[in-house]
């Protein structure tokens, strides 16, 4: 239960999540909400609360991660585990990961795919307080084609009718988000991520039931047929989002055209670009490499094509989700600082933007802006500080040393208190 | 995996966990110990093969071995009602519970855990998922469902089993799952509102039936037994570990119903007893500083209620006569939190007239040679697991430095270092 306190720090972010605001306090109530943001100087002697002098760290708003995946390894067995383990043990695998999440700084996370009988009770057992975690907002199973992307975790919906049907048992368990598999993926080898897995019209059944329904649609979206369609049947974000050619002897098919559409419509992209820094610096370390997906081997677009187009996706005004796609290979549960690192390394975010994509932005994408991803009045009590100052070095975001969520400790000084 | 690795401190206790070598080093060498010796003696290029960890002004100890816990319970004041529910709460939330405990008991200090009862669809996934490498654990030993009667002590995680030939059905079908232990219900329960702790809920003849039929399989048989009459019944039928050994009297009205030669037939048989004094040395000293108290006291126990020193006095005479204990917390019953192992031998120093060094030894070689696994773990020798502890101070002056636990080795594998967790 959360107690009235008052956390003091060296720097805390400001409520734009653009500047700091030196030698500060954040006051919370015992409904674990943020009460007031004050200078330190002002505080005067205190002793109706407890007082956590956090030292010389940045304070930020917890981190929102936006695409996890809490029962998959993220390892090279990921695909291997998936197919055979049983129910029970990815609920130990999604209890550890969410600790690891939570630990590293990640109040809030967004699951984009994960079984419902795993999902749904870790959630359950995170709220009541049996085991620690972030706040999950769930998809639960993706929606895809038979053998489709993901197949192995998904609901299988291959008419409108049965995606509609499909989108309603989501949300009848308890779904915040309907994902649905617009393209094939590499983690699945009888899937084609060149070629559109539903049609517009059925995107676009989808859109309306989860409308109807209070929810919103993400699409995992590879190639660029894919992608337009998405575009065209009003798909709220687009997942990857990486204009894949469907011609295998062509690498990109990047269309300006459809790109301008997502800025000027205000569609959020998570463009999982932090896996491939991931990746890169675990081979760079001896790592095997991941075996490449059939489809896309045959032309492979250079990493800088890939980085220029995201830059260009976002002079259209195209705005980015910090999701990590954890759970795939060498997206460890305790990496979602990298989404920011990624960000502002390789697409050219300052180090500010960049915080502000992994907390204020991203809390806006997933639809809890109220309650999260700022320090300010009436705002849940979820923080994170970090050693140094990441608005210098963005790298100084992966250093988590606290964790406070809903005004209660669970990190101080860097030793874990759950 | 596991590295190859030297372990300084400063006190190391010996194999017989009677007295501290100083300024020792243990030898790790694929998940076992390869040596222990001075660390003046190590060989000059160890560095070379070994990662070499300076643990410094700490006592390094076996990893603790809890001989009594049920992973899937919630240890607050009623695990059985409140929101944290024995009794209602869904297989996954049991499951995500047992995966959070067994690693906070873990971090620790305890390398080896015996479960003493819990669903079998939780507790044999979980174990599965520990040595599957998985999920971080310690070593566990499983009794899976315990044995008990219809509406007996436990039956909302139990096999309930009323007859001989029930009985030894049950034993079976806990060995086919996978236990290493059977656990028998021979007297109801505080934790079982249907099931009345002050009477025998087996005759001799079946709990002799589940005896020789674990025997026959090769697992152990260990029974809880609150009652004097369950404490006979128990011990004229050959179980191996007598779990509480309370000698409550049958009759409301009156207190204990100690009987000094049952006692020293336990003794005489080899029977060990688990007194779980841990779990209630924590409770007295919280509640007397103010704590909630466990809910509502069993309704068969409050009629005439037993000092706690009037137990520990029965518990001394069987010690005296030859009865060995082991250290079993009863983890997940009210003040049996995960990480309160270290509580076993605190009470049995403050309750029970043990040494330091003999409570100790308790904790780690004594439990191992009752839980069978001598050849493997319980000392720091050469041959055995790398199951190691380390705690600030010094656990021979003040028995309660056993909490301040600040590493923890697991077959080899640094899981825990300075006090913070790597797992």
């Amino acid at each position: 239960m959360p107690e009235a306190a008052v956390f003091k720090a060296s720097r805390i972010a400001n409520p734009q999540n653009d500047g700091w605001l030196d030698d500060h306090a954040i006051i919370t109530d015992d409904g674990g909400r943020i009460e007031a943001v004050v200078s330190s100087a002002t505080l005067g002697d205190i002793t109706d609360k407890k007082v956590y002098d956090l030292g010389d760290v940045s304070l930020l708003p917890g981190l929102i991660e936006a695409h996890s995946h809490l029962h998959v390894s993220p390892d090279l067995n990921g695909y291997a585990n998936i197919t055979t383990e049983s129910d029970d043990r990815m609920v130990m695998r999604a209890v550890g990961a969410s600790r690891k999440a939570l630990l590293s700084g990640v109040t809030t996370m967004r699951d984009l795919g994960s079984r419902n009988q795993v999902a749904f009770p870790v959630r359950d057992a995170i709220e009541a307080g049996v085991i620690p975690g972030p706040r999950l907002l769930l998809a639960g199973t993706p929606i895809t084609t038979t053998a489709g992307h993901c197949w192995m975790f998904g609901t299988e919906a291959d008419t409108v009718d049965d995606v509609v049907k499909a989108v309603r048992g989501q949300v009848k368990l308890g779904a915040n988000v309907i994902k649905i598999m617009s393209t094939g993926g590499n983690f699945t080898p009888t899937s084609n991520p060149r070629t559109a897995q539903y049609p517009t019209e059925t995107l676009k059944a989808a859109v309306v039931e989860a409308e109807r329904l209070g929810v919103y649609v993400v699409a995992h979206s590879h190639a660029t047929v894919g992608i337009r369609m998405c575009i065209d049947s009003g798909v709220h974000q687009i997942i990857h989002c990486r204009w894949i050619s469907s011609d295998p002897s062509v690498p990109m098919d990047y269309d300006r055209e459809g790109a301008t559409r997502l800025g000027a419509e205000g569609r959020w992209v998570d463009p999982t670009i932090a896996l491939s820094i991931l990746g890169d610096e675990a081979r760079a370390a001896g790592a095997p490499v991941r075996r490449s997906h059939w489809s896309v081997t045959a032309a492979r677009p250079a990493p800088e094509q890939i980085i220029e187009m995201f830059q260009d996706m976002r002079s259209k005004g195209v705005r980015y989700t910090t999701g990590l796609d954890m759970g795939m290979a060498y997206a460890d549960y305790d990496k979602s600082a990298y989404n920011a690192i990624a960000f502002v390394e390789s697409i050219g975010y300052t180090p500010w933007e960049g915080i502000a994509a992994a907390t204020s932005d991203t809390a806006e994408a997933l639809r809890v802006n109220d309650t999260v991803g700022s320090l300010q009045p009436g705002k849940l009590a979820d923080m994170m500080s970090v050693e140094g100052d990441p608005s210098q070095n963005i790298r100084a975001l992966a250093t988590s040393t606290d964790v406070v969520k809903g005004g209660v400790p669970v990190k101080l000084g860097g030793r874990a208190l759950v | 995996m596991t590295q190859n690795a030297v372990y300084k401190a400063s006190r190391v206790a010996n194999e017989q966990v009677t007295a501290w070598l100083s300024d020792h080093a243990v030898i790790v060498e694929d998940g076992l110990i390869a040596d222990v010796l001075p660390q003046s003696a190590l060989p000059g290029g160890i560095g070379d093969t070994h990662e070499v960890h300076d643990l410094g002004d700490v006592s390094l100890l076996p990893g603790l071995i809890e001989a009594h816990a049920h992973m899937h319970t919630a240890a607050g004041p009623d695990p059985l009602y409140t929101q944290f529910s024995a009794f209602n709460d869904s297989k996954e939330f049991f499951i995500a519970r047992a995966v959070d405990h067994i690693r906070t008991t873990l971090l620790s200090g305890v390398t080896t855990v015996r479960d003493l009862g819990g669903p079998t669809d939780v507790v044999f996934p979980v174990r599965d998922a520990v040595r599957a490498g998985v999920i971080p654990g310690p070593r566990l030993q499983l009794a899976g469902a315990p044995i008990t009667t219809t509406a007996g002590h436990c039956w909302f995680f139990g096999s309930e089993a009323d007859t001989a030939d029930e009985v030894v059905r049950a034993v079976r079908e806990q060995v086919k799952l996978g236990a290493d232990v059977i656990k028998i219900m021979s007297t109801g329960g505080m934790f079982t509102p249907t099931a009345n702790p002050r009477s025998a809920q087996y005759p001799v003849e079946t709990l002799r039936a589940a005896v020789v039929e674990a025997e026959r399989l090769n697992v152990q048989i260990v029974s809880h037994c609150l009652a004097a009459e369950g404490v006979r019944n128990c011990v004229e039928a050959g179980i191996h570990c007598l779990i509480h050994a309370r000698w409550h009297d049958s009759d409301f009205s009156k207190k204990l119903d100690y009987d000094p030669d049952v006692a020293q037939m336990a003794a005489d048989k080899g029977i060990w007893a688990d007194p779980t004094t841990g779990h209630i040395m924590i409770g007295d000293v919280r509640i007397a500083a103010g704590d909630v108290p466990p809910r509502i006291p069993h309704w068969a126990v409050t009629a005439t209620t037993v000092p706690e020193e009037e137990h520990d006095a029965v518990l001394r005479d069987m010690r005296e006569r030859g009865v060995r204990f082991v250290t079993g917390l009863d983890m997940g019953m009210a003040h049996g939190e995960f990480d309160m192992s270290a509580a076993n031998a605190w009470s049995f120093v403050d309750l029970l007239g043990f040494t330091n060094w003999e409570a100790m030894a308790a904790s780690t070689v004594d439990t191992a040679e009752s839980l069978r696994l001598s050849a493997e773990t319980g000392a720091i020798k050469s041959g055995l697991s790398a199951d190691l502890m380390a705690v600030s101070g010094d656990p021979a002056n003040d028995i309660q430095d056993l909490f301040k636990c600040t590493d923890v080795v697991m077959a080899g594998k640094l899981v825990k270092r300075d006090g913070r967790a790597l797992v």
